[in-house]
């Protein structure tokens, strides 16, 4: 079983519609995972939508914390514990067609730790590939930060070793992308050249999220081989983007990342806490996705009326009770269940799934008649950053 | 009337397929042509959905009526049991509740024959649907049927699911 990435046309920035094909089918680029708040929203709601047909990619996504890193090295039980929770989650796209990834995901004081000792490297990677081995789902696509991957630190290159879990995929003919942290320009450039050169077991090079301003120079070396990487057969994913910036503008940071240099992006799946630790009330959470602007404005700032809103999802929403429940929130006025449930915040999400698939489509469809920039500065907020930071 | 099954179940499906329309066992090997099911509530319920949604003109009575977690018919229950034992299906358990439902090779041939009477535009239909059924977990497609079919929802033991 192989996936093959297929180059097609090229627009503005080298910005490409590329064809992933897979076993069980294919998609085309530039497009954005399918994530676990989605499918959560869709059981929060209890709302008929085929997420993984609309898109057919889905990303699930191990987090390793230091509370992890203490179960994997002293429970246990805890092995049986991930794979039967991981077995649960893919069961969800199991019979979908959708190309499915698992992303093994440590924080920041994790890789301190691997990096910092053979030992507690040795000790992750034991646990992925007991994960990998023992999972019955078949997963086509394994994602790893480079630190689980290899001996080096990110600013030391030269005597690399493989570690047992690079041996171990390659001599299983797994394939899988190394996450590069894209703030270490030296990682990224290191790193990127390095896996450029790799065999088909590696399709896609997969770098973090971050803004243009703080990776710039990360970035203009990456899409000054944009064009190269995609001749090589293989496509650019970024992953743990936010849904929106903390602060600034309101455009969608998975749609952004696709104007910079991503082919698929993959929202970060992480729970919001306000400052004081708790959830923000589900009706001040509520963004609602704006088409016009590839923008996530809150209730205050929307700005055309609710029905021309409505009419992007009726056709696939087609049920009475969630329209009530979108006019009421849209209109400010949910009701104490609809807060009670955190439907608006499902709703919310329910529908940027379904507008920004759209979009993407649109996109691809301005790549292939060569209008990017067209299709660009149709959507102003979003045009608007991108010019800002001279993109 | 679910003893009556039990006491002559060969009977009952030889005298329902007769009849040329899909019975509960029927249903449960097109639902199951289509992949997996997982979870004894996920099980009633995507049967019930694939009957009422998909199947509805094609299909007998399957006799579903409120229970604790909505529709349940005990004909989707025995017909598992039946199923199991002609060979059909593989019941694989993984603690309580969290039984899988799979086609055996046996059972896709049946399926295989059962699809063939059925037009092509309801074959994936119910294909498509269940992509989207196994999409949400136990409490989504809880929250689904009871939103859409409230009538079965009285006698629910997680009436926080209900959507008024």
């Amino acid at each position: 079983m192989g996936l093959d990435v297929i180059p097609h046309e090229r627009d503005v920035n080298n910005i490409s519609r590329l064809e992933i094909k897979y076993g069980r089918g294919a998609f085309e680029t530039p497009n954005r995972f399918v994530n676990k708040h989605d499918l959560n929203s869709k059981s929060g709601l209890g709302v008929n939508v085929t997420l993984t047909k609309m898109r057919n990619l889905f990303i699930n996504e191990y987090r390793i914390n230091l509370e992890t890193l203490q179960s994997i090295q002293n429970t246990n039980d805890y092995l049986a514990n991930v794979i039967a929770r991981l077995e649960d989650e893919f069961n969800r796209v199991d019979n979908s067609n959708a190309l499915k990834a698992l992303y093994f995901s440590p924080n920041k004081n994790v890789i301190k730790k691997i990096t910092g000792g053979s030992n507690i490297r040795k000790n992750v990677t034991d646990f992925i590939i007991d994960i990998i081995e023992n999972l019955s789902t078949e997963i086509d696509l394994y994602l790893f930060r480079v630190e689980l991957l290899s001996h080096i630190t990110l600013n030391h290159f030269g005597s690399d070793r493989m570690t047992g879990l690079l041996d171990f995929l390659r001599q299983n003919d797994l394939i899988f992308s190394p996450v590069i942290p894209i703030k270490n320009d030296l990682a990224v450039t290191n790193y990127t050249e390095s896996y450029m050169k790799e065999s088909s077991l590696v399709p896609f090079l997969s770098y973090t999220y971050s803004s243009y301003p703080y990776a710039r120079n990360s970035y203009r070396f990456i899409m000054n081989r944009l064009d190269k990487i995609h001749e090589k057969n293989k496509a650019i994913i970024t992953l743990d983007a936010p849904r929106v910036a903390s602060w600034g503008a309101d455009v969608s940071r998975i749609h952004y990342s696709n104007f910079v240099i991503s082919d698929i992006t993959a929202e970060s799946f992480r729970i919001v806490f306000d400052e004081k630790g708790k959830g923000n009330t589900p009706a001040m959470r509520f963004r609602l996705f704006d088409k016009d602007n590839l923008s996530l404005p809150e209730l205050n700032n929307i700005k055309k009326r609710p029905e021309e809103y409505w009419s992007d999802v009726s056709s696939e929403i087609n049920e009475n009770k969630i329209e009530q429940l979108f006019f009421r929130i849209i209109n400010r006025s949910p009701n104490a269940e609809d807060i009670k449930n955190n439907r608006p915040v499902y709703m919310s999400r329910i529908y940027e799934n379904i507008v920004s698939t759209k979009e993407y489509s649109k996109m691809r469809d301005s790549i292939r008649t060569s209008d990017l920039i067209g299709y660009r500065k149709s959507k102003k907020e979003m045009n608007s950053l991108l010019e800002k930071e001279q993109l | 009337m679910s003893v009556e099954f039990l006491l002559d179940w060969d009977k009952y499906v030889k005298s329902k397929s007769s009849n040329g329309k899909l019975n509960a066992s029927d249903i449960i090997l097109l639902l199951l042509a289509n992949g997996k099911t997982t979870g004894k509530t996920m099980m009633q319920k995507q049967v019930f959905l694939a009957y009422r949604e998909v199947l509805k003109d094609y299909s007998e009575d399957l006799l579903y009526h409120p229970d604790k977690y909505g529709p349940f018919s005990s004909l989707v229950g025995d017909s598992l049991k039946y199923l199991r034992n002609q060979g059909l299906i593989k019941i694989i358990n993984r603690g309580e509740g969290h039984q899988t439902y799979l086609l055996t090779e046996e059972g896709k041939r049946k399926a295989e024959e059962i699809s063939r009477k059925l037009p092509d535009e309801i074959k994936n239909a119910l294909k498509n649907q269940k992509i989207s059924w196994d999409e949400w977990d136990t409490k989504g497609i809880l929250r689904y049927v009871y939103r859409k079919y409230p009538e079965y929802a009285t006698k629910t033991k997680v009436p926080e699911l209900k959507w008024d």
